[in-house]
Formats: structure tokens, sequence, C-alpha cells
């Protein structure tokens, strides 16, 4: 038997903490023995688990008690306070986990420490400090290495040199292989060149974030008159994680996801036309975000390919970002692709088109944006609201935000209809999960907040409305029937289905 | 609470993922009393000898927690390291990536050393007038060690009070004669069975 007993308990019985929040319970300590505690003390830390060797992030310590002799029988709790980091998220996959742990140890002299641990889940908060900028180009979000001293930079220096002579002077008797693979390589490229012209790759979004509108446009004018098999971009997403180390080292991976968009394929393309193809998709619902940690990566990226028969593929890699969408709130948008033919077809601000069946009028997010200056409009809006939906809302938000009240008023009005209008947040595929009824099951899932009301809410609609689904992008105002399902506590969201008029 | 690491399972995590060094040495099922009686002698050398994954660092690990001024150095591949000034026994993993002067070296010192290696030094530190006991790393390898190694890191991993998945005898019969002495390799084969399991089950 241990000197003493130790227990943690959350203040939260699902143990779920959004990044910044503040994580409070308190510690349950049952004395076996008598023991003179030299201290005890809480740690948390994030840390992986899985194939590749185990990381963490820094080790942050709180002091719960002092220098006290406990006598058997005694029983006590101290209760903890502690601030979640923000990133990085908890995360499950297949090769990596990353979770977060709070530690609770007994300082004892001369004997083992009496100690405990228990995990705790964080979800995506607000972004973490440092991470701004553009868009359009990677935020690095791991710490920067200890910069070394003036002494320690002419050492590595001198010892670079050292290096660098006898690397230079085998070099040397290898230069007819390295000038033959140079040339080799100069040899592609100038063939490709002069067949494809200068080939420029746009994508804006370099940071995104799961569910989002994502686009990549490549553009190219075509020197001579060529067949190709097709023009692709390929969405990989990928865990790689490494066990051991040296001659014992290996590198496991494992795929999460592999998308392949193909835009042109068995074409002629005639010379000096130009080829202006966009690729725009939904960015997959994951919670894979971007990870560069040692010996456990998370690494996403875009592949784009013109595939020509019988001739060197033109094919640039671009890494991507993937993070929380609420991270991007200190993010500035990158310059938007320009198109000459229709600019409505890329970025947030576009008009929606409601599904087939459902009658009240498009209209703009832009025409939402302006009418915010106007205080009449909302009003519009506020009239399309079912009230009973309205009444539904206010009693969520009467509710208290933890335990079981807001699932139950929802429940109590599962399968209800009601008239929404759904601000866009981001549309996804189904791809068979979820829905239990067939006609939903390959349908999408829409995700927003209802407009007027500010509730957040995912509707679940059926396949046949498909076309007209995928031609929402975020921020769009889309009218719709719903009949209410559930209560989503995790993310403090009603869950509905579009009724099925065809039905 | 469900979306913990491996509820489903009782556990915290897959068991079979890579350890810390700590946690891997706490796990270790090393039988040291002969190493360790062999040690008193001065100069005394101990070899473990094995191929990747049989457990040489594990046995090292497990024989340094019993000295408290020893000194500890990995050789990784393609690396030299500073072998330290101080500290007795001295521990050398991956010893066969020694230089030549660093042998020698070493060898001649009045340390005790406890190496870990592929390549079998024995003639060259009897030469240097050394006592040397050579230890095979898989030497009490067999169906029912694996079985016990297999299910100590389960219970290791366990989340509370319960049922936890277990290895069967059978199992730990199959992975021996499929990987022989290749501890980490039915580890890894492991590793994935337990991230396919949803329900607690003897595998």
């Amino acid at each position: 038997m241990s000197k003493c007993d130790i227990s943690i308990e959350f203040d939260r019985k699902d143990r779920t903490y959004s990044g910044g929040e503040t994580v409070t319970g308190k510690v349950l300590f049952r004395v076996n023995e008598t023991v003179k505690s030299n201290g005890i003390t809480l740690m948390h830390q994030w840390r992986t688990h899985g194939r590749g060797n185990t990381t963490g992030g820094p080790k942050e310590k709180v002091e719960l008690a002092s220098i006290v002799t406990y006598t058997p029988g005694e029983e006590f709790e101290l209760p903890f306070s502690i601030v979640a980091p923000t990133h990085p998220v908890t995360y499950r996959g297949n090769l990596i986990n990353i979770d977060h742990y709070i530690h609770v140890e007994m300082t004892v002299p001369w004997a083992f420490n009496p100690k405990q641990e228990e995990d705790y889940l964080l979800q995506p908060g607000p972004p973490p400090e440092g991470f701004e900028g553009s868009r359009d180009s990677i935020i690095t979000l791991a710490q920067k290495p200890a910069s070394s001293s003036f002494v320690g930079k002419i050492i590595l220096a001198i010892i670079g040199i050292v290096i660098l002579i006898p690397i230079i002077m085998f070099a040397a008797f290898l230069l007819p292989i390295i000038m033959v693979i140079v040339g080799i390589f100069w040899f592609r490229r100038m063939a490709l060149a002069k067949r494809l012209g200068e080939v420029k790759l746009t994508i804006p979004y370099v940071i995104v974030a799961p569910g989002e509108q994502w686009t990549a446009r490549v553009q190219f004018t075509p020197r001579k008159q060529f067949r190709i098999n097709s023009i692709s971009l390929t969405l990989l997403g990928r865990e790689s994680a490494t066990s051991g180390s040296g001659t014992n080292s290996t590198t496991h991976k494992h795929t999460i996801l592999e998308q392949k968009l193909v835009l042109r394929a068995n074409d002629m393309l005639p010379a000096n036309e130009l080829v202006d193809e966009e690729f725009s998709l939904v960015f997959p619902g994951t919670a894979a975000y971007t990870a560069e940690l040692p010996d456990n990566k998370i690494q996403w990226t875009a592949v784009v390919r013109i595939d020509i028969p019988s001739f060197p593929d033109w094919s640039k890699t671009q890494p991507l970002q993937v993070v929380p969408a609420a991270f991007l709130v200190n993010v500035s948008e990158a310059v938007k692709i320009s198109s000459g033919q229709d600019s409505s077809s890329v970025g947030s601000s576009r008009m929606a088109r409601p599904p087939a069946g459902v009658s009240p009028p498009p209209i703009s997010s832009s025409q939402q944006f302006d009418s915010s200056t106007d205080a009449d409009t909302p009003e519009i809006w506020e009239e399309d609201v079912s009230p009973g939906l309205a009444q539904l809302v206010t009693s969520i938000n009467a509710a208290p935000r933890h335990g079981n009240e807001r699932g139950d008023i929802v429940s109590h009005a599962a399968g209800q209809a009601f008239d929404a209008i759904i601000v866009i947040d981001r549309v996804t595929s189904l791809m068979g999960s979820t829905a239990c009824d067939p006609r939903y099951e390959y349908g999408k899932s829409v995700t927003g907040t209802v407009k007027g009301l500010n509730q957040a809410i995912q509707v679940i609609t059926p396949e046949s409305q498909n076309d007209e689904i995928d031609d929402l992008r975020r921020g769009d105002i889309w009218p719709t029937q719903i009949s209410i399902t559930d209560w989503d506590s995790l993310y403090n969201r009603i869950n509905a289905r579009m009724i099925d008029e065809n039905a | 609470m469900s979306d913990l690491p491996f509820f489903h399972l009782n556990l915290r995590r897959n068991p079979f993922g890579e350890l810390t060094v700590a946690e891997r040495t706490r796990l270790a099922i090393v039988e040291c009393d002969v190493a360790l009686q062999h040690l008193k002698s001065p100069r005394s050398v101990i070899q473990i000898i094995g191929e990747k994954g049989y457990g040489k660092t594990t046995h090292l690990l497990s024989l340094a927690i019993h000295f408290a001024g020893h000194a500890y150095i990995h050789i990784p591949e393609d690396q030299r390291v500073v072998i330290p000034a101080a500290g007795d026994p001295l521990f050398i993993d991956e010893a066969q990536r020694l230089t030549l002067f660093q042998r020698l070296q070493t060898f001649r010192s009045n340390r005790r050393l406890i190496l870990g290696t592929h390549t079998d030094f024995e003639k060259k530190l009897c030469r240097a007038d050394r006592p040397v006991m050579t230890i095979a790393a898989d030497r009490f390898t067999n169906a029912s060690r694996v079985h016990n190694l297999l299910n100590a890191r389960i219970e290791f991993a366990r989340r509370g009070p319960g049922p936890i998945p277990s290895i069967t005898l059978k199992t730990a019969a199959n992975l021996f004669t499929q990987f022989g002495s290749d501890i980490r390799g039915m580890e890894h084969s492991m590793y994935h069975a337990f991230q396919q399991l949803r329900d607690v089950q003897d595998v």
C-alpha cells in the first residue's frame, strides 16, 4: 500500500476545456502511514503518445502545499486552478496522440513519492500568442531554438569549414557525376518551360481551417500544342512518427486523407491559348491540425500536377498549415484570386443559391453586411425566423452551459419543424457516416449560426440537395426548413435535419 | 469522459506505443543479480550482446539504476560522442560505434564498463586484462517471458480499477514464433492490434 493515496477530480465531469480557459478541480489525499512531506506540487504539461518517441511541452509547476507531516487516516483536499494552454489541442490519431495532463506529486524524503496523473481534453480556444500574420504564409508555432553565443558561433563556423573542405575535395572527384545529374534536372526544366511556358500557381490560403472553402489556381500559356493526361490537385494529410534513434530509428507514416481533384483529363492544349484552371473545394473537416513536434508530425500538402504523356510531369508541392477556425481571428486575409470570368465564384462574399424547393429569394451575404448599417433590415430576417425556434433558443440560453439541461430542452423539441435562416460557416460531406436515414447518408453537413438568434447549428441535408448545398460558401445566408434532432454539448449547438420536401 | 484516450479499454493510451527512458526502465524485466555480482570486481566489464530490438538498452537501463554515480552514453549512428571523464561504472550503448582511439582508451582505463553492443569485444577486453562477462540480451526470452512482458505493458497503461485487455499465452507463443527475440517487433505488431480493439477482451 502507498503511504498516501492521491486522486484528482476535475470540476467538469467531461474534463473538456477550451484553450485559455481555467481548469479547476481538487486533489484528494488519504494518508495511510505517517508521512513527512517536503511539499506537494502540481504540474501540468501536454505530451504525445503513440508510435513516435514521446515529446512534451514545458512543465508548469504550482505548489499546492509546503512542508507538513501527515498522520495515518488523515483525509484532506487541495483545490487547484491552472490556465490551459492554447495549443496544441487534444488529438487522437493512428500513430500520434496529443494529450494534456495534470500531475500531482508529494515529495517524501528517502522514499518513493506518492503521485497521481490525470488527463483532460483541450478544445480549440483563442489563437496562441504570436499567431499573427497573413494567410499566405505559414506561421511557426514551435519555440525558437536558443541563440548561440558569439564564441559558440565561431566554433560552429570553424567546425563547418573543417567539414566543408573534405566535402568540396571529395565533390571535385565526383564532379562529372554531379554535372550529369544537374544537367538532367536542367534539361527537364528547360523542356517543361519550352512546352508549358511559365506556370503560375496561386494559393491564396496556405493557412486553412477545416470545412472552409479553399482554392488554388494554375495558369500557363502553352508554347506549343500538346496532349495532357490530366491537371490535378492532390490534398494529402499525413501523420509521421519516428521511434528510436540512430540505426534503431524508424519513421512510421499514416495517411489521414488523400483526396485527388482532376480538372482536365485526356485533353489537347492548343498553343498560345491561356490555360486558367481553378481548384475549389471545401477543405475536409478534420481535427488533425498541423503539428511540427519533434518525432511527431502532422503535415498537410497540396500537390498540383500537370501530367503529360511520354514527357516529364510538371508538379509543385505546397505545404499547408491546417489550424482550428478560431485561430484565424488575428490572421489577415491574403489577396484573393482575381478571376476575369467570375469573381463571385471565389472568396466568401458571394451570392447564395438556395436549394431547390426552398421558396425564399436568394440574398447575398454582401447584402447582409450592408444591412448592418440599416437598422430596419434585421427585422425582416427576424420575421422569417420561426417564433418557436426563437423560443427554443431562448430556453437553451437560459439553461446552464454544462450539465444535461440544454440537451433535455432540445430533446423535447426533437422532431418539430421550424423555418430557419442560417449564416453558413462550413459545408462538409457526410460520406456515409452520421445519418441513419439512407436519404441523408451521403448528404452534407452544414454548420453555421441561426440568423438573428446567434445560435450555432448543424443541419444534415439529404443527398438529393447536394448540388445546391455545394454552392453555399462561408458567410452565405441560407433560408431552409429544419427538423430538430438533438443537442451537441461539445460544440454547444443544435443538431437538425433539413426537411426533405421530395419525401 | 469517453473521449479520453483508450477509455473504452480502461487504458490511458495504447500500451505498445513508445515509452520514455524512465518508463522503459520501470517496466524492464531483467535478471540483474549475476551481473551485479560480477561488477563487484575492480575493472570488471559486462557486455550485453544482441540484435536490434532484443533488449540491450533495456538491460543497460535496468543495471544503471543500481549505480548512483554512473555515467551513461548512447552513440548515435554516424556520430562521435565525447566519453565522459567521470562516472563509474561507465555505460556505453552501441559500443561498436566507438572509434579505435576511444576503444583503446576506454578498455585500458580502470573504470568498470557495461557495454551494449552488436560486436563481441571479449578477446579485446581480455587482452586489456579485464574480467569480462558476456550476456546475450535474449538469453531468457521465451513465450512465457513474452507473455509477462506484454501484459506488464498493458497493466502499466491501466486507467482505473476494473478489467483491461490481456495477451493470452497462445498469442505470446505465436508472437515468439513469428518474431523470435525481437521484442520491439512484437510491440509494433501489438500496437496495431490495440488500435483496432473496440472492447476489453483477450488478445
